[in-house]
């Protein structure tokens, strides 16, 4: 750039440039001294300032973020076609940073992820034997109505007094760790569970009475009627509930910000069940909240992936209701 | 190393599954048709006894070792040590010990405390080794017994279908269990508030500004814990949502079931409830970046200085995302109206306007208005948007231009970054969450029961 631009001051340039840039170029020049004295071309992020100028956001004259020799050199910087604007694939596969032209989303996926692989291993086999009893085991009393009752009201209660629970409960009692996605799973499990029971028992019914019958006419047991024949053939309808109830589950940002699932994790090395975390959700809400203007950009790109994954999995959700649908 | 020795009982036990597999077969040589059972539930039924109640004695001990030790722990302090200690106080010095026996040394530490580290980092690995031992002979012990039952009399497949009828009892408890942990939770926490702050004031004071002095000296205000103001603001929020998504829910319900072309319907329906499907997080967004903004703008076309904060911003986005709630409501209600009433009133020779007025709206009032409760509900509890949109400072106010906080904004602001359970501050979260969840609940019950109770009416 410099030799592109031969008037103007190097703070002028480091200005342009992302925050880290001159670090980045010293560690290069240290990696490989025979550089030095050589002109290399480098490609780095733009300070945001500049991205919302190439942007045409912001005006360029009487500017007050910029020097007039910054403007003249990025003015030089886009005669010479030296400013691109390639896909940003440090969006997915960086983690979180102070500076917005650097900060990604890999450490709110990966949180994300092992919060949703927690709630699923949880809430779905527990869910289905629930769902299973109470339709089909379950004798009609006052007890089976309090609980069934109380699976309706569950769904009512607003998610973050889920999240005191978790904090009250798991945190307080069990003394389990803050931020971790374990205790994330935990509380969105005990949100999904009445979405998977009440979807579970919708699909139970649909299988029509003359399938049981049938079973059972030919002497299977009441419990072999349910494993060989209803559960298989209620699949479908029981996944597509589960689904939709994960998706739900990752939109969901109140209870983990109360346990403390907004952590700021700069890498996504050593992370784990155990370990402090971010999710897709509450990483929004962060960069929502920060200040700087950078990462007005980043909220957006990270809500279209967090819309991305969510339509993904009702997709899914629905292909699987079209493919094996059946009508009896 | 508990997930390692959680995969290991399980593979355990899907090895005592073939154990008990090959045992039953062996037992009749080979003749199958001999036994009561098939094989296959001999094995399972083994397997069961291996597994779970290995299983479930890691789970136990993993809740309670943690707070055994730090029991015998502050037992073994020599005397003295703990007296005099505030609650708060005493759970540092265990966090102190702890870091201590973790390595992590930030300053010289005591020699009380060296020799607690180094007792605890003992009982720890004692702890951990009994845990192993245990879970395994519990393992052991179980496939000794389940293996000895087997012979070609025994009925495996009634036990095992025993064992799951149980699994699934204690699953379907799970739901009566996170009830009543929340109410619990919730409660004691709120008395432990209710203890340090006066019930009446808090129900009734004008003042809230929970922030405490945290040092001696510090001036801040003294911690004032009147909700009114705060729930003052969660009511004007969720009655500007009622007004946004009431009319817009209704009328395009109204047009769903009544006007609309099936394949207009076909893709309205589905559109308006993807609005239900976005995250609330999502919103929030949208109503700080382009409706607060805009309506600020707005509001300076016309000359009312609008916060940017208000409660209309939020209350009108809050509004959009209730809308699929009044809508598919109404639309269910208004379609559970019998068609013999419609026929009625059009061969009365009313309009279709008059048919929809004077007959169907009346009729499926009760449903209509279950469904609004619900809405209401769902405002009340909604967090995000609010959290991101209003504003933190609660100040009495009826206009909506100014900013208001609800209970939820206070809830998560109470509590983030701060885990301190003995301050009146966090307390506070617990004590409107309490309110929160049995304001909820009561709205739900009353509409559940509403739009039972007209379901009947036509059945």
């Amino acid at each position: 750039m410099q030799a592109y631009l031969p008037d103007v001051f190097d703070t002028a340039l480091f200005g342009l440039l992302a925050d880290d840039a001159p670090e980045a170029i010293a560690q290069r020049v240290a990696a490989d001294p025979g550089i030095i004295g050589k002109t290399v071309s480098v490609l780095f992020p733009v300070s945001p300032p500049v991205a919302e100028l190439a942007k045409g956001k912001t005006p360029k004259v009487l500017n007050s973020r910029f020097t007039p020799e910054q403007i003249k050199v990025f003015d030089a910087m886009e005669d010479k076609g030296l400013l691109r604007t390639p896909f940003n694939w440090e969006l997915f596969f960086n983690a979180d940073s102070r500076f917005p032209e650097r900060a990604g989303l890999a450490g709110a996926i990966t949180g994300s992820f092992y919060a949703l692989m927690v709630c699923f291993l949880l809430s779905f086999p527990i869910g289905i034997a629930a769902a299973v009893y109470l339709e089909e085991f379950a004798p009609k009393n006052r007890f089976t109505d309090l609980i069934e009752v109380n699976i309706n009201n569950l769904a009512a209660v607003p998610s973050v007094v889920f999240g005191l629970l978790g904090l009250a409960v798991f945190l307080g009692y069990f003394g389990l760790p803050r931020s971790a996605p374990l205790v994330g799973g935990m509380v969105l499990s005990l949100m999904t569970l009445p979405t998977i029971i009440i979807a579970t028992r919708a699909a139970l019914k649909a299988v029509p009475p003359s399938i049981r019958e049938a079973a059972l006419g030919v002497g299977a047991s009441k419990h072999q009627v349910m494993m060989h024949h209803v559960l298989p053939l209620a699949l479908p309808g029981i996944l597509t509930g589960t689904i939709i109830g994960m998706a739900q589950a990752l939109g969901e940002t109140a209870p983990l910000l109360l346990i403390g699932m907004n952590a700021f994790i700069p890498s996504v090395e050593n992370m784990g069940l155990l370990e402090p975390a971010t999710s897709l959700p509450t990483q929004i809400f962060s960069w929502a909240d920060s200040p700087e203007r950078g990462f007005v950009s980043r909220t957006s790109a990270a809500i279209l992936v967090l819309l991305g994954f969510l339509v993904v999995m009702n997709l899914i959700a629905i292909t699987l209701r079209q493919m094996f649908q059946r009508k009896w | 190393m508990i997930g390692y020795i959680l995969v290991l009982l399980i593979v355990l036990a899907a090895v005592s599954y073939f154990f008990g597999r090959k045992r039953a077969v062996r037992a009749v040589e080979g003749r199958e048709y001999l036994l009561h059972s098939r094989p296959n539930y001999h094995g399972a039924f083994v397997a069961a006894w291996v597994g779970i109640p290995s299983v479930l004695l890691v789970l136990v001990w993993i809740l309670f070792q943690g707070s055994v030790i730090d029991n015998l722990l502050l037992w073994s302090l020599p005397p003295g040590t703990t007296d005099g200690l505030s609650v708060g106080q005493t759970s540092l010095l265990l966090s102190e010990i702890k870091s201590v026996a973790a390595g992590n040394l930030f300053s010289e530490p005591s020699l009380v405390v060296q020799e607690a580290a180094e007792r605890y980092q003992r009982w720890e690995a004692i702890a951990q080794w009994a845990m192993v031992g245990v879970a395994f002979s519990v393992a052991l012990l179980g496939l000794a017994i389940a293996s000895r039952r087997i012979s070609p009399d025994f009925r495996a497949r009634h036990g095992a279908e025993r064992i799951l009828s149980g699994l699934m009892i204690a699953c379907s408890l799970i739901a009566i269990l996170t009830t009543l942990g929340i109410v619990l939770s919730l409660l004691i926490e709120a008395l432990r508030f209710f203890d340090r702050v006066n019930p009446f004031e808090f129900f009734f004071g004008l003042n809230w500004e929970p922030q405490i002095p945290i040092r001696e000296g510090q001036v801040t205000a003294g911690g004032a814990f009147g909700a009114i103001p705060v729930f003052a603001g969660t009511l004007l929020i969720a009655l500007i949502a009622m007004a946004v998504a009431t009319p817009i829910g209704l009328y395009s319900a109204i047009y769903l079931t009544e006007y609309a072309h099936p394949k207009v319907r076909a893709v309205i329906k589905p559109v308006l409830e993807l609005l239900a499907g976005i995250p609330t997080v999502v919103y929030g967004f949208f109503a700080v970046l382009t409706v607060a903004p805009a309506m600020r703008q707005f509001g300076e076309m016309i000359g009312v200085p609008i916060a940017p904060n208000s409660a209309l911003a939020a209350g009108a986005v809050m509004g959009i995302m209730i809308i699929p709630f009044i809508s598919s409501l109404s639309d269910d209600a208004i379609a559970a109206v019998p068609r013999a009433m419609r026929d009625g009133s059009y061969a009365m020779g009313a309009t279709k306007g008059e048919t929809i007025t004077k007959v169907l709206l009346p009729a499926a009032l009760p449903g209509i208005m279950g469904g609004v409760l619900l809405a209401v509900s769902r405002a009340i509890g909604e967090t995000m948007i609010v959290v991101m949109a209003a504003g933190i400072i609660a100040t009495l106010t009826a206009t909506r231009l100014s900013p208001v906080t609800t209970v939820t904004v206070q809830i998560v602001t109470l509590l983030i970054g701060d885990t301190e359970f003995d301050n009146p501050k966090t307390l506070a979260a617990f004590a409107l969450g309490l309110v929160l969840f049995l304001v909820t609940l009561g709205l739900n019950i009353l509409a559940l029961h509403i739009v039972r109770k007209y379901r009947e009416q036509y059945e």
